[in-house]
């Protein structure tokens, strides 16, 4: 077999010849050469920025602002448009290719903070010299704290308050859910309205007499007593005010036109829809926070989930300090000072907040963020369960469901509520 | 006169050749035992054979082939460390930065995942191509034995173009089919069995591999979550559903078209016009429309008061059971101009000298429907009832857009009355990021309409007797 014999010789010189490219090839790596090597002056760097729509004007002009006040980075800005609720869904699915910079929304923190997409900015004071405590409110800076390290620079409320038509109801109706009621508007003339089948919304209710979804700090996914006295004290007092039948369920924002047509005396709703309001009612337009409620004697205020916006850190940031300095310049005192009054939007700065404003919106808000008149929302993984439940629990009420109609049946009913909201 | 050379591998009909038509592992084995030593050398040095008889070429691509895939195995972060991935799904977990330097990223278990299964599908990919240059070899082989020259390399590739056609047209196709389909499918499958979810999201922390415990969670009754209740109920109603589904269209459609087609009709086109023109706006915005038009403040609610039929407000999509009812009505409206246009032609096609048969016989109509049309409509279309009883089951359109699963309730997790199996599973994945959980519900519905499907149409007459009818 010659011809065989002149194949293997050829294959051992082919696999030879192998060999040594392979053993030649690996040797030849030098490290690639520093990107933005820091000069005397500032470092070069450049960063992805993420903000909704309305805010990329404002955007552009805070990042020109920040490169020309800070002194140790010189950024390029990359600014990309995704809406606040959007942050957690496009970061989730691929934080190295996310922003470096982005908002989202308060009730996202837990979530972003657990699946490990924030970077920890708990060092801001004491690495950068950044204060956070004493310049931002209280309850703002405890909604971007998760398991006590700071994972957001808050800078503008997110919670729901009332909006009133001057001309039906004064400012003394207005301080109480039943003077609301009790109030003769004529016939066809609904007196409140408010979104009493969603959880966001009907919470404020159980709030406001001490029951808890979560334990009282809102981190105890097991804890959940909206089934005790008080509870179904607050949905006898619900069914009551539904069986006047001057309530009017809100869906769709319908009660926007209500208001409109003067078929509506005050509603619930927030920031999102006060610029249509401030339209539609015109000279007749006021806000203020939400009315008490009064059960057996005894006075309660309606406390809604405080949420705040809050500005992020992507935690597998390339260059984290820049990427903080720009979040916190974001936030600071100029800068919410230029966004209120480009977009409207309430300050969390104490010394901004402290001063007055026209527009009545901006004093109920901040009260409405106080500690008498909101609680810290939940932000742990179980807060998923609560809404369906309370959603079902403020469609029975509407619709005079049997499942709540007495006592024995409003607490079975609550029972499994709670059941669903703390399932594991 | 000329003759045409024909290719070696043609007529070759000696004795003890290894029959090349059996299954792929017998003819290797065969072919292992038979072959002589350049044979069976090939099957260590892929391509020997052939070069030995003379392909040098063909040989020299096989053997090329065999040293790029053990050059990709070998390397640093090649073949064997993906698939060593695959078994551990990472290692490196992701550690938070100190003050305000840069984090060092940990594995990320969904590309160790995703890389492995690739892997896997490259080695089946070798596997094939090896069989093949050894089947290749033996030819090569069986031709030098009968003293005729194996076919030169120009030979093999104008046959690729010529009786191999096939192949060629098809290497494409099957690319994209692996790459874009059965890669992605097998990564699916895999999430299944792990434990990928908001608290394991592959990129910051790692998930692993967890069995059948996705799978039991979603199965098993008494488990402490209310995964199995409501996979169970939901389960039901999906069948529930598919059934009313295809069979309010289909018999709603033949009865239709029935009437369109009977003689005391006038004005026969103008109806059919009517009854097909709801299939002229896209399913996406009637479904929308429907939502706002159903809604208790809606169109519908506003007509029936205003009419003084009603005196308060329906909620139509408010109720479990009315919206379960409200979401069949609506299919029924979208799916019936598609049955009609089908049964018009079927029932253009039955013999009338059965109608006339019957008649002479003494039959009435609801005879003749139940013993000839019925029959007859049902013999021809089972594959298309088949087809969409498993649609129906998936029919994600239809419910996720009128209801969206809705009235929600306290008794399911994460789902609503009118949920179908695949909304439930959409809502799983998206919203609350539980993507193996939702991959088990994939893989259920799968097994469930995959079984479905062949055990009907096993047992109907379309397949057992093709050609008679009655």
């Amino acid at each position: 077999m010659i011809r065989g014999k002149k194949v293997i010789a050829a294959l051992l010189a082919v696999a030879m010849s192998a060999t040594m490219l392979v053993g030649c090839g690996g040797g030849d790596k030098k490290p690639a050469s520093e990107g933005g090597a820091s000069s005397e002056g500032k470092k070069k760097v450049s960063l992805k920025v993420w903000g909704p729509a309305e805010e990329q004007d404002l955007m552009k002009e805070l990042c020109d602002a920040f490169n020309k006040q800070d002194d140790k980075f010189e950024v390029t800005f990359d600014i990309k448009q995704v809406s606040e609720g959007d942050a957690y869904t496009q970061v989730s699915k691929d934080a190295g290719a996310a922003a470096d910079v982005f908002m989202f929304a308060g009730d996202q923190i837990y979530a972003l903070a657990k699946g490990g997409y924030l970077f920890d900015m708990s060092a801001l004071e004491s690495d950068l010299g950044l204060k956070v405590e004493g310049v931002f409110d209280p309850n703002a800076i405890a909604g971007a704290t998760v398991e006590g390290k700071l994972f957001g620079i808050p800078f503008t409320p997110n919670i729901p308050y009332l909006f009133y038509n001057k001309s039906m109801l004064t400012e003394e109706d207005v301080k109480s859910l039943d003077s609301i009621i009790a109030k003769d508007l004529g016939a066809g003339v609904k007196n409140f309205a408010m979104e009493l089948n969603n959880g966001f919304y009907n919470n404020a209710f159980f709030n406001g007499v001490g029951c808890t979804v979560f334990g009282k700090d809102g981190v105890t996914p097991t804890e959940c007593n909206w089934n005790d006295d008080n509870g179904v004290k607050v949905v006898k007092y619900l069914n009551s005010i539904v069986a006047t039948g001057k309530m009017h369920l809100s869906a769709n924002n319908d009660e926007l036109t209500l208001l409109k047509d003067g078929k509506l005396a005050c509603c619930i709703t927030g920031d999102w829809n006060k610029a249509t309001i401030q339209k539609d009612l015109g000279d007749n337009y006021a806000a203020t926070v939400l009315p008490s409620f009064t059960i057996d004697g005894t006075s309660y205020n309606m406390k809604t989930y405080g949420s705040f916006k809050q500005i992020g850190v992507n935690a597998k940031c390339k260059e984290p300090e820049a990427a903080a300095r720009f979040a916190y310049f974001l936030a600071n005192k100029d800068s919410q000072k230029r966004r209120f009054e480009v977009r409207g939007y309430v300050p969390t700065n104490v010394e901004l907040a402290s001063q007055s404003y026209d527009d009545p919106a901006v004093a109920a808000v901040i009260q409405q963020a106080t500690a008498e008149h909101s609680v810290i929302q939940p932000t742990i993984d179980q807060m998923q369960k609560f809404w369906d439940p309370a959603k079902d629990l403020g469609n029975k009420i509407w619709k005079k469901d049997k499942a709540v109609a007495d006592d024995a049946a409003i607490k079975k009913t609550l029972t499994t509520l709670v059941e669903a909201v703390t399932a594991q | 006169m000329t003759k045409k050379k024909k290719s070696t591998q043609d007529n070759l009909t000696t004795k003890n050749v290894v029959n090349l038509n059996r299954s792929l592992p017998k003819v290797l084995v065969d072919i292992f035992i038979q072959g002589d030593i350049f044979t069976k050398l090939s099957f260590l040095i892929m391509g020997f054979s052939n070069m030995v008889r003379g392909q040098i070429i063909k040989g020299c691509i096989f053997l090329a082939t065999e040293i790029a895939f053990i050059y990709f195995l070998l390397i640093d972060k090649g073949g064997l460390f993906m698939l060593k991935g695959l078994t551990t799904l990472g290692e490196i977990e992701a550690k938070p930065a100190s003050g305000f330097t840069a984090m060092q990223p940990g594995d990320d278990s969904r590309k160790f995942l995703l890389f492995g299964v690739a892997t896997v599908v490259l080695c089946l990919l070798f596997i094939v191509i090896w069989a093949e240059s050894i089947r290749s070899g033996y030819i090569a082989q069986l031709a030098t034995d009968a003293k005729k020259k194996p076919n030169s390399f120009y030979r093999d590739i104008k046959e690729y173009f010529d009786g191999k056609i096939h192949r060629t047209l098809l290497f494409i196709p099957i690319m994209g089919i692996l790459l874009m389909t059965i890669i992605p499918i097998f990564f699916m499958i895999c999430m299944a069995f792990t434990n990928f979810d908001k608290d394991h999201n592959g990129e910051m922390q790692l998930f692993d591999w967890r069995g059948l415990e996705a799978f039991n969670k979603v199965l098993n009754m008494g488990g402490g979550d209310k995964y199995s209740y409501t996979f169970w109920h939901l389960l039901g109603w999906t069948l529930i559903w598919a059934v009313l589904a295809t069979f309010t269209c289909y018999i709603g459609g033949i009865v239709i078209a029935m009437l369109i087609n009977s003689k005391q009709v006038k004005f026969k086109a103008f109806w059919r016009t009517m009854f097909i023109m709801t299939a002229a706006t896209p399913q996406f915005v009637t479904l929308l429309l429907m939502k706002t038009y159903l809604a208790e403040n809606g169109l519908l609610n506003g007509i029936l008061t205003s009419a003084g039929i009603i005196e308060k407000n329906i909620d139509w999509l408010g109720t479990p059971n009315m919206a379960r009812f409200m979401c069949i009505l609506v299919n029924f409206w979208i799916g019936v101009p598609f049955t009609i246009l089908i049964t018009t032609g079927i029932l253009q096609n039955i013999p009338v000298d059965l109608y006339e048969a019957a008649k002479v016989d003494g039959a009435n109509t609801k005879t003749i429907f139940l013993k000839i049309t019925l029959p007859y409509m049902l013999f021809v279309t089972t594959p298309y009832l088949i087809q969409t009883f498993v649609g129906n089951i998936n029919n994600f359109n239809v419910i996720y857009l009128l209801t969206n699963g809705e009235p929600t309730t306290m008794d399911y997790s994460n789902a609503g009355k009118t949920d179908l199996l695949i909304t439930w599973l959409y809502k799983l994945s998206m919203d609350f990021k539980e993507y193996n959980v939702a991959s088990v519900i994939g893989i259920l519905v799968f097994a469930i309409c995959a079984t479905l499907s062949l055990v009907v149409f096993r047992n109907t007459g379309a397949y057992n007797n093709e050609e008679e009818f009655q």
